[in-house]
């Protein structure tokens, strides 16, 4: 994984070999300032919080009894939802899983914006790339828990995992998620001069984020299914990466481990 | 068996027989299905599929593999033309014909002195009907011209991509050198290096006009000319690499060994390759040299050598449009304003070692069809001084580079334009102006022949839209 992340980390620097000028501008620069190191801050935090404490909305799904129907584990499973700390899980989880994959569009607009107005262009593109995420946030814990209690429901608990999995598998496999990823790709024209420039770092973020939750969001959201934690999230992590770091993406090979994952989830 | 010499087109006598075995060759091709990695069709597939075109699950891995806009370009492209001369002499050997066949090169940039042809297609390409009757192979769908006269001139020709000393950049703002800017797998998007620029990308348009063959990269490979243009294209690479030890290819893994593409031998079995494995032409499949390239100023090696690339450099916007322009009319102008701080000081009063640079961008040029060459010129708005021409706007590949369905997301292609020279003869580095003109002066281009060669029917149903052309910014770059 590291090496697959060093070349991701090469992006913000391409044709740079180990500490030569190009890759110590590398580390200087606005893609590893603003995608690679805030990822790294939010993976640290994450591993350091207690056991107890990692992953409660998302990951751990609450419970009602079996005997009160599809609709009463639903409402119970939605009023326990701490919207705070959901806010945070899914943050945290979008800035270690997701910021890593900016660099090239951070490296754009930084090279596209006056050197003193980077930093506020970027951050704007920041702010309209959390917004579609966000929002993605709140459906996702939605689909996880009306899936969690169907599951629940049909006491199909033992197969939840793989059936997320198997799910998020045929998307990789399907001719839509390869079109969303190339779109993700895309860049647009930015206006250089003042409100206009604000504007366009903003809709740019807004059209980024929404293109990567487009192709990322079955990948990040079904797998957690029957819960996981941050032992799937890394496994989910290391299969963007991958992606990322080929120049053909393998997205068989993405398949066949998120099938492998939703096995292990069953059997353990 | 000895490696193969590649001859100028030009120069063969008129007895010799390689373009009559070209032709038989090429027939026999086109009558194979598309589903044989030896057919034509399938080798034009390699290089682009039109829209219409399905692609078989087993081509997925071949078809539409073509490097544009990238460092790959040469490296790609001398693979997929000694690929297709391992198929063609084999067929040839098939026909009855003799071992060994080279494919020619069409040196259109050669010193008209030495041939006052040079600039002309042989008239083996481009006369329909052999003079017996039948149907002449090497004839395609091209622009409607006069005996074989494209009107190639001095713009088109130009061999200032030589000059450059740096193979490839990977610095936005500043120009990707002579072999194309620093990528992954790419098939088409952002900028040219100097060398698919000029003559590559202008020799395609021009040949192809609004709707041949040669002018979309989906469709270019069918025209047999394409091999000799891109045996040319492939022959000034060494041209380049062989004037000194300044002129160096990239030595680094990402370049060398780190991506790879997949293409067919003589017999039809796939192969891999990187770029390591297309340095030495004599080592190239089954061997190759060309008749005219100057011998190398120093024994050509990889060991110790530097990367290529260009300075450590950090150029930084300077200026731009206030917004899109669209190319709508025969001449567009548009204005770019130079943020405060860049007209107050001058270019020459620099901490740095030398002088700054200046650069002309033109960033996400998108479109739709075949728009043609734009001439573009920079001025002082108000001066009484004649606008400078600050290079040529190729548009090879515009609708592919703008469709967002494919890998580049549809960001469309860019323009670097080194202008330092230029800058400072119209003042612009004195820091006294604050506006620059651009205008974009647009080349319009012949229609091409409806007809298509026998035996390629299918491809007379490919339409293009209308051509549409817009530039998402112009903007200045200061190093």
């Amino acid at each position: 994984m590291i090496a697959m992340l060093a070349r991701v980390i090469h992006q913000a620097a391409p044709g740079a070999g180990v500490l030569t000028p190009q890759a110590i501008r590398g580390l200087r620069s606005a893609a590893f300032r603003w995608s690679v190191a805030p990822a790294a801050i939010a993976w640290i935090l994450l591993l350091s919080l207690p056991r107890s404490e990692q992953w409660g909305t998302l990951c751990v799904a609450p419970r009602a009894g079996l005997a009160d129907g599809f609709i009463a584990q639903t409402s119970v499973a939605i009023a326990a939802i701490e919207p705070t700390r959901m806010t945070a899980e899914w943050g945290l989880m979008i800035v270690a899983m997701m910021f890593p994959l900016l660099s090239p569009a951070i490296s754009h607009i930084s090279a596209r914006s006056f050197k003193a107005r980077r930093n506020r262009s970027v951050g704007i593109f920041i702010a309209g790339y959390l917004a579609p995420w966000l929002g993605a946030a709140i459906t996702g814990s939605m689909i996880l828990i009306l899936m969690r209690s169907m599951f629940a429901f049909l006491s199909l608990e033992s197969v939840a995992g793989v059936t997320g999995c198997g799910l998020a598998a045929l998307w990789q496999l399907s001719s839509a998620k390869k079109k969303a990823v190339n779109r993700c790709h895309g860049t647009k024209p930015l206006h250089a001069f003042g409100t206009a420039a604000d504007l366009d770092a903003l809709s740019f973020g807004l059209v980024h984020g929404s293109r990567c939750v487009a192709s990322c969001f079955p990948l990040t959201v079904l797998p957690f299914i029957a819960g996981g934690g941050l032992g799937m999230m890394a496994a989910l992590f290391a299969v963007l990466l991958a992606e990322r770091a080929r120049h053909i993406p393998q997205y068989g090979v993405s398949a066949i481990v998120l099938v492998f994952l939703g096995l292990t989830l069953a059997r353990g | 068996m000895a490696v193969r010499t590649r001859r100028s087109v030009w120069s063969l006598p008129s007895s010799d027989q390689t373009l009559s075995w070209y032709r038989k060759a090429v027939a026999e091709l086109i009558r194979r299905p598309a589903s044989d990695p030896t057919s034509w069709r399938y080798l034009a597939a390699i290089h682009g599929v039109p829209g219409n075109m399905p692609v078989p699950t087993a081509a997925n891995a071949f078809w539409d593999q073509c490097q544009h806009q990238s460092w790959f370009f040469l490296p790609w492209h001398r693979g997929y033309v000694a690929s297709f001369e391992a198929i063609i002499g084999k067929t040839i050997v098939e026909l009855g014909g003799p071992d060994g066949w080279a494919l020619p090169y069409w040196d259109y940039s050669e010193d008209l002195s030495a041939n006052p042809n040079a600039r002309i297609m042989p008239p083996d390409f481009f006369n329909r009907l052999l003079p017996g009757g039948g149907q002449n192979q090497l004839w395609s769908r091209r622009a409607q011209v006069q005996n074989g006269n494209f009107n190639l001139d001095s713009t088109v020709v130009t061999l200032a991509a030589l000059q450059l000393h740096d193979f490839a950049n990977a610095t936005p703002g500043a120009p990707s050198g002579f072999g194309g800017p620093v990528t992954g797998f790419q098939t088409g998007g952002g900028d040219n290096g100097a060398i698919e620029n000029l003559p590559h990308n202008r020799i395609h348009t021009r040949i192809g006009g609004q709707n041949g063959f040669m002018s979309d990269p989906a469709t270019a490979a069918l025209d047999p000319i394409f091999w000799l243009h891109h045996c040319n294209i492939d022959r000034l690479w060494e041209v380049w690499r062989n004037q000194g030890a300044q002129f160096r290819n990239p030595a680094t893994a990402q370049w060398l060994t780190n991506v790879t593409f997949s293409l067919h031998e003589a017999n039809g079995n796939p192969f891999t390759f990187a770029s390591r494995d297309m340095l030495d032409t004599t080592t190239v499949m089954h061997g190759y040299r060309y008749d005219t390239v100057p011998p190398a100023q120093e024994p050509p090696s990889v060991e110790g050598v530097e990367v290529a690339m260009a300075r450590d450099i950090d150029p930084e916007l300077a200026g731009a449009s206030e917004g899109p322009v669209p190319l709508e009319r025969d001449v567009t102008r548009t204005i770019v304003s130079l943020r405060p701080e860049f007209t107050q000081r001058s270019l020459l009063e620099t901490t740095r070692a030398g002088p700054r640079r200046v650069y002309l961008n033109l960033e996400n040029i998108t479109g739709t069809g075949v728009p043609g060459d734009y001439k573009v010129y920079i001025d002082m708005p108000g001066d009484t001084l004649e606008p400078a021409l600050a290079g040529i706007m190729t548009t090879f590949g515009l609708e592919r580079a703008s469709d967002p369905n494919r890998p580049h997301g549809g960001s469309g292609l860019s323009q670097v334009f080194e202008i330092t020279e230029l800058a400072n003869r119209l003042g612009l580095t004195q820091g006294t102006v604050s506006q620059l003109q651009v205008s974009f002066v647009r080349e319009h281009l012949p229609i091409a022949d409806e007809r298509v060669p026998e035996g390629l029917e299918e491809y007379a149903q490919a339409s293009r839209p209308d051509a549409a052309i817009r530039i998402g910014r112009v903007s200045l770059f200061y190093d």
